[in-house]
């Protein structure tokens, strides 16, 4: 039994233990996100965020516990200036882990750890290109393809400045887990915050709509290079795969032809709040 | 010396017990060689000849037939891989990702343009 036992062995002896975890604290705090198994990014994310608070506090003693525990002196300055600046307001939870699949060689769940609100913060980047993909999906049934491809989406700054404020249940231009994080995410951020996001949001656009243009383009290549009769007129799309305004699951988009039509429990696999299947739209560019 | 001689005894008794004839006649007369000669205590583990000595051949498991074609194919019905139900659409590229987890495309795209941002910085 393991009722309630708060820290993990990791089949090392105590000091080897503490020194690894040392180790992997000093290489978050220098390159502010790491990729390692998942107990041990738990653990780590746990000692990371008691040496940001020593950083926080600023005083001798803490300074003393902070150099003592890093094994890059270094590093010791960040702490104290970039770090506690950047986490002044923040009232614990400094790191974030995500999820990462299973490696290769031994099938070990990995994980992502890094420093919330660092330059190349995850999920400030996943909820930009997000909002991106949504604002799209709305516009594909409304305009034409081309018109969009040469205006692309105007304002998003204004509509993420708009939901950074409507509750998360509540209607709005985005779906409410999206808003949800986008509100996470700004929270403690200031006004250039909103201006980034709103530029990886417009180049994730131009991203989305440059594919399949792109792939029109070598697919005419090919054709006149072969004189070839029929061609394939739409996207070719990976298995699973949907574009922005698509309606379909993946797992129903697993099914393929032996899916149903219209799956019985039909409210569970739509998301209606998105509108119609809008994947047709993308095949009359 | 005596454990020695003992087990080298067995040893070529066990051999001419094999003959299907002898078989026959050892019904009766049947005694493990480490009862006959006292060994000296010892810590280690009867080795695999004394320990086979307890089972004569007869007595041994084996399959009496080959397990036919289709017996095996049922054997193994149920050891197939099973299909992953926590499959999600990735909000920023649209392809398929394991729930709760990161979109390794996603973060393939972000890795190399972090890298080549620093490289020429």
């Amino acid at each position: 039994m393991k009722h309630g036992v708060a820290f993990r062995k990791f089949s090392r002896t105590s000091s080897h233990r503490m020194l690894m975890l040392r180790n992997l604290v000093t290489s978050l705090l220098q390159h502010e996100q790491i990729k390692t198994t998942l107990p041990k990014a738990k653990d780590t994310a746990r000692l990371a965020e008691k040496i940001i608070t020593l950083g926080k506090k600023g005083d001798l003693t803490a300074f003393r516990r902070a150099t003592g525990f890093l094994l890059d002196q270094s590093l010791v300055p960040k702490l104290f200036s970039e770090l506690a600046q950047r986490y002044a307001e923040r009232p614990g939870g400094y790191t974030r882990i995500h999820k990462f699949g299973n490696r290769p060689g031994d099938n070990a769940p990995h994980a992502i750890l890094e420093l919330v609100d660092n330059p190349r913060d995850l999920r400030f980047q996943m909820t930009a290109r997000a909002v991106g993909w949504e604002l799209l999906g709305k516009k594909v049934g409304q305009e034409s393809l081309q018109s969009l491809t040469a205006n692309g989406i105007s304002d998003i700054e204004g509509i993420i400045e708009k939901e950074k404020i409507v509750p998360p249940e509540a209607r709005g231009e985005l779906r409410s887990v999206t808003r949800r994080n986008l509100q996470k995410v700004l929270r403690y951020q200031g006004s250039d915050a909103v201006e980034k996001m709103s530029r990886i949001a417009e180049d994730h656009v131009d991203t989305l709509l440059a594919q399949p243009l792109a792939l029109k383009e070598i697919a005419a290549a090919k054709q006149e290079k072969k004189n070839k009769a029929a061609a394939f007129a739409g996207i070719r799309l990976k298995a699973g795969q949907t574009l922005p305004g698509g309606v379909r699951s993946t797992l129903h988009l697993a099914q393929g032809a032996l899916g149903k039509e219209n799956p019985g429990r039909w409210q569970w696999f739509t998301r209606r709040k998105l509108g119609v299947d809008k994947t047709s739209v993308w095949n009359q560019l | 010396m005596a454990a020695a001689l003992a087990l080298h005894q067995s040893r070529s008794w066990l051999s001419a017990i094999t003959t299907p004839l002898a078989r026959m006649s050892l019904a009766a007369a049947f005694v493990p060689a480490f009862l006959t000669a006292p060994k000296p205590f010892s810590w280690a583990i009867p080795s695999l000849p004394s320990l086979l000595e307890l089972f004569p051949p007869w007595l041994l498991a084996v399959p009496k037939k080959k397990t036919s074609h289709s017996r095996k194919a049922m054997r193994s019905a149920n050891k197939g891989l099973k299909d992953k139900q926590n499959l999600v659409h990735c909000e920023s590229c649209g392809s398929p990702k394991l729930a709760h987890n990161l979109c390794p495309k996603c973060y393939r795209e972000l890795n190399i343009a972090w890298k080549a941002k620093n490289r020429t910085a």
